[in-house]
């Protein structure tokens, strides 16, 4: 807690320096963190969880999930931690569902002019059985360090599969990272090893809510996370959820115009402040 | 002795004016209502607040309903939820059964509507009944007070062992002014109650605590002229007159009672409770005007109050002028004597003590004004409080922004309000040109198996309350910003799932904390209840707090996170319908950045209770074991009626009592408690005044109900 002295100083664009420096001391590893983050507004509505939702949005994250897609669709996300430009992260997908299973392809993008990651992959999910689904994506990683500094360059792989227990109940597992480099070579940028087991329970047509676990080879300790979702006429979405080792709160919103979903969700730490989000997706229905 | 022979004239005529008028026969009530109901909410209560022992007040309500139970079709439906029996979710769900289905006609029924759960349902059944209700009759004032019923009740209580504070003779007692006990170490408790169904009351408290000054015996000059500035006898007395649904006027008060209004961010005298295992239950259902029972010294108004309904809109006044206990600082240069701060305890057995008594009158004078239609309710309080004596400047940083001077003003806006599935509360409150303090949150009922809760409040460091408890960590209502999260899901209907979490931060210093901090607390709840005689739950609660850590060095201090996990199971069981067999086992682990200490606690109780004997018996024997007093364990026990124990197990030890209650004679109820703890690893226990020469520590309750 050598730091806590920072933490009533006004976060503004030319403080993300103190932001980075008191997530380093949370043991929070700024790189790859944020990577692993843009799984649309609807997962950060609801706690950041994902792993036993579906959805498109799962391009990002357990791919088992977006196996149920039934519609050629287009997704933009955009999340800007504690409000502020430097740190935000866009991402762009698309998803194409094909008789073999739903195709997919995403970028994401973190950083400003002197500090930039960006990830780009391409995913593949199917239903093995009919409660049975899994998926797998291939990630390439650039890291580039301003001007002088040059970049990094890494490949890496996520799996994930998803279990429908009952009519109600889904259990879902994802790895990412399972094979870290590092054991391989020295590395500048170290990916983490990222596990998360997680279950999610329909209790009416209106309500859903999932609990998850997750670890991350780089953080101290486990992460349980748990999020709900009610819908009104299936076409509004009020969500909200926290994560304990975080100690985040989420807030989210979604609305659903026949082809067209936007979602905006905020994530609140109580002392760094607000992370907004928003994303939309567009389907196609070819 | 002349105030003592005063009181009893006065008391007497007031005894007898009431029982001349010719009492029916009442309702016989074979059980007691179980403090235990409460116990975890007093258990949760004492942890965080050492200083109110008497939460008697708490129980007033519970055991009028037990009496007059609630009918659950009914207006007063609501009250349940006021109560903590069932939360607003399925009040709601009940409301709309009754609508769809027509009146509940038996209990059984309650099991079918959506959202009950078997645990709601056992704690509800001593209070509710189901049939037709009855209608509202205008009675007379000469039936409703035949239907008054008169309740004494005296109580003894004393530490057996020999206390240090009463070795020294009071003679000397001016060397050592902060620890020698001028009284005699009995405690006493008279309380006299008349009630005619809540419409007419009369209360009379008074107390003596373990070391005040009873008669006053053959002191010093100088003792017996300090005696002289604070009544003899007894050492506190409440009484009151309260009267309701008059007229035009729908509550008046008359002596001591307490003001709650909104969610307690502006005005609320009494206790509250904050996060405890009723996860869902953090709204607060204020009584506005409520009379004073209890035998906290210091948490209450002295005057008058009356709240006048019309139709939709209420209007309440009051007016207090009550001394307080204060430390007087010595007068300064301009001859202003300023006070260092309000004391809590009640307590005033050594000549400091003393001194402290009665020293600052505060008076406190305002009103609210209230809007209600169906579930929509707005209400505007604003009030004055004025000291006589002005609070100092304290120069430490973490006072920085507390009260001092003489006058205050506080004013706030409370709503209340449901749109269902969601009903939303709040209260903004302010002093003049300070800003704002604001709490906000909602209940929701989003499935009829999961309810779940949010509150958000934001208390800046420099809002000032001397009269406030709304929810929250910190004692006073400033300095503190949090978001809790609350839910209870049925997973099936023996079952139940719940938890919170709440994350908060300080954005000033605390004692103790040179630093802004923060902390967070969770609690995970499983209760399961396989059959009509076996339940069970298991309960993991985590908190984490910021304190100082001073380095090896010393050079300076920072804040570190100390941590206490705790895991308990609870398991109940009747083999016979006389005997019920409970244990628990508790396991504590606390963390900071220099020590790890470990708690272990186990006890075992059998109650004996057997229908058509007079005879009720509780005992208790607990063994704990903890590497000190950072992993000490809370342990709520069953006590006579009104009185209350929740010690701190703490080192190494047993303990062990035993409750016996006899009810023969009719209308007569009699507690004998007798109480012992012993440590295995001292020889002297606790410290100063209080500190006892030996072992073991043990308490003798004698207890006498008469109720008529």
């Amino acid at each position: 807690m050598f730091f806590s002295f920072l933490k009533n100083v006004p976060l503004r664009g030319k403080y993300s320096f103190l932001v980075i420096f008191i997530l380093l001391k949370s043991s929070y590893i700024l790189v790859a963190q944020d990577l692993l983050l843009p799984k649309g507004a609807r997962s950060a509505g609801m706690g950041q969880c994902s792993v036993a939702l579906t959805g498109f949005w799962n391009i990002n994250d357990n791919q088992a999930g977006m196996a149920l897609v039934k519609d050629f669709s287009a997704g933009i996300n955009y999340q800007e931690r504690f409000g502020m430009g430097p740190l935000s992260t866009k991402s762009i997908a698309v998803l194409y569902p094909s008789h073999l299973g739903v195709l997919g392809a995403s970028i994401d993008y973190f950083g400003y002019s002197l500090y930039h990651e960006a990830k780009f992959g391409l995913a593949y999910a199917r239903f093995l059985s009919p409660n049975l689904r899994a998926g797998v994506k291939l990630d390439y990683f650039q890291t580039g360090y301003g001007d002088h500094y040059g970049s990094d360059n890494n490949l890496t792989f996520e799996l994930g599969f998803q279990y429908d227990i009952s009519r109600n109940l889904t259990l879902g597992g994802s790895v990412f990272d399972p094979v870290p480099k590092s054991n391989f070579r020295d590395v500048t940028f170290k990916l983490p090893f990222v596990y998360q087991i997680g279950v999610a329970y329909r209790f009416s047509k209106s309500l859903l809510a999932t609990v998850e676990i997750e670890r991350n080879s780089e953080l101290s300790d486990f992460e349980l996370k748990a999020g709900m979702e009610y819908s009104i006429e299936n076409k509004y979405f009020f969500r909200t959820g926290l994560g304990t080792m975080q100690e985040i709160f989420t807030i989210g919103f979604g609305y659903k115009l026949k082809d067209l979903w936007v979602d905006i969700a905020a994530v609140v730490h109580q002392t760094l402040g607000i992370s907004p989000q928003v994303s939309l997706i567009y389907s196609f229905g070819l | 002795m002349k105030p003592l022979f005063k009181y009893i004239t006065l008391f007497s005529i007031v005894v007898i004016v009431l029982s001349s008028f010719r009492l029916i026969a009442q309702q016989n009530d074979t059980l007691s209502v179980r403090n235990g109901d409460l116990g975890d909410e007093i258990e949760n209560l004492a942890r965080t607040n050492d200083e109110a022992s008497d939460y008697s007040d708490l129980l007033d309500d519970y055991e009028y309903y037990h009496n007059h139970p609630i009918n659950i079709n009914g207006p007063d439906l609501e009250k349940l939820a006021e109560l903590r029996l069932m939360n607003e979710a399925q009040i709601f769900s009940v409301e709309s059964y009754i609508k769809n289905n027509g009146p509940i006609m038996s209990l059984y029924e309650l099991k079918y509507i959506p959202g009950m759960s078997e645990e709601t349902l056992q704690r509800l059944s001593k209070y509710i009944v189901a049939g037709e209700p009855e209608k509202y009759k205008k009675t007379s004032w000469k039936k409703l007070i035949q239907k008054g019923r008169q309740d004494f009740l005296i109580r003894y209580e004393q530490i057996l062992e020999r206390i240090s504070g009463y070795n020294i003779p009071p003679d000397s007692a001016y060397l050592k002014p902060g620890s020698v006990y001028l009284g005699t170490p009995q405690k006493l408790y008279f309380r006299y109650a008349f009630n005619a169904e809540n419409r007419f009351r009369i209360g009379i408290t008074t107390e003596k605590d373990a070391g005040e000054v009873f008669l006053r015996r053959n002191f010093s000059d100088s003792i017996n002229r300090l005696l002289e500035h604070v009544p003899a006898f007894p050492d506190f007395l409440s009484a009151f007159a309260y009267v309701s649904d008059v007229g035009i006027i729908k509550k008046a008060v008359i002596g001591d009672y307490h003001l709650e209004f909104g969610q307690g961010l502006t005005l609320w005298s009494g206790l509250a409770f904050g996060a405890s295992s009723q996860t869902c239950q953090v709204k607060y259902f204020g009584k506005g005007i409520r009379p004073n029972t209890s035998a906290n010294e210091n948490r209450f108004f002295r005057g008058a109050a009356v709240t006048l309904q019309k139709n939709d809109f209420q209007f309440t006044a009051f007016f207090s002028r009550k001394k307080y206990d204060a430390n007087l600082l010595p007068p300064d240069s301009s001859d202003i004597i300023e006070i260092s701060g309000l004391q809590e305890t009640g307590y005033h057995r050594t000549i400091n003590e003393l001194l402290d008594k009665n020293s600052l009158t505060i008076t406190v004078y305002g009103g609210q004004v209230a809007f209600e239609h169906k579930r929509f309710k707005i209400g505007a309080v604003y009030y004055q409080t004025n000291l006589d004596h002005p609070i100092a400047v304290d120069v430490a940083p973490y006072k920085l922004f507390d009260f001092h001077g003489n006058s205050l003003t506080n004013f706030g806006v409370n709503v209340d309000f449901n749109i269902n599935p969601i009903s939303f509360f709040g209260e903004l409150a302010a002093n003049p040109g300070g800003n704002p303090a604001g709490i906000a949150g909602i209940n929701t009922f989003l499935s009829d198996r999961f309810t779940m809760t949010l509150l958000y409040r934001n208390y800046p460091n420099d809002y000032k309350v001397i009269f406030a408890s709304p929810f929250g960590k910190s004692s006073d209502a400033a300095n503190e910003r949090g978001i809790y999260f609350g839910f209870n899901v049925l997973l099936t209907k023996s079952f139940t799932l719940s938890g919170y979490a709440d994350n908060y931060s300080f954005p000033w210093l605390k004692y103790g904390a040179d630093a802004p901090s923060g902390g967070k607390a969770y609690l995970l709840q499983m209760n399961e209840i396989p059959g009509k005689n076996l339940s069970f739950y298991f309960r993991f609660r985590f908190t984490e707090n910021e304190q100082n850590y001073n380095d090896s060095n010393g050079y300076f201090s920072v804040l570190e996170p100390s941590d206490r996990y705790e895991y308990r199971l609870e398991t109940s069981y009747a083999p016979f319908s006389f005997l019920l067999l409970k244990n628990r086992i508790e396991y504590v682990n606390f963390e900071d950045g220099v020590t790890r200490q470990q708690g272990f606690m186990i006890y075992q109780d059998l109650k004996f209770r057997k229908e058509n004997s007079p005879w009720q018996a509780t005992f208790r024997y607990a063994l704990f074991n903890t590497g000190g007093w950072d992993s000490r364990i809370y342990t709520y026990e069953d006590n006579a009626l009104y009185t209350f124990s929740v010690p701190a197990l703490y080192g190494h030890g047993e303990r062990m009592y035993l409750l016996l209650r006899w009810s023969g004679i009719k209308n007569i109820k009699v507690w004998l408690r007798a109480s012992t703890t012993v440590y295995f690893d001292r020889q002297t226990i606790g410290s100063g005044a209080e500190s006892i020469r030996g072992n073991h520590k043990s308490a003798l309750i004698c207890e006498l109900q008469w109720k008529f």
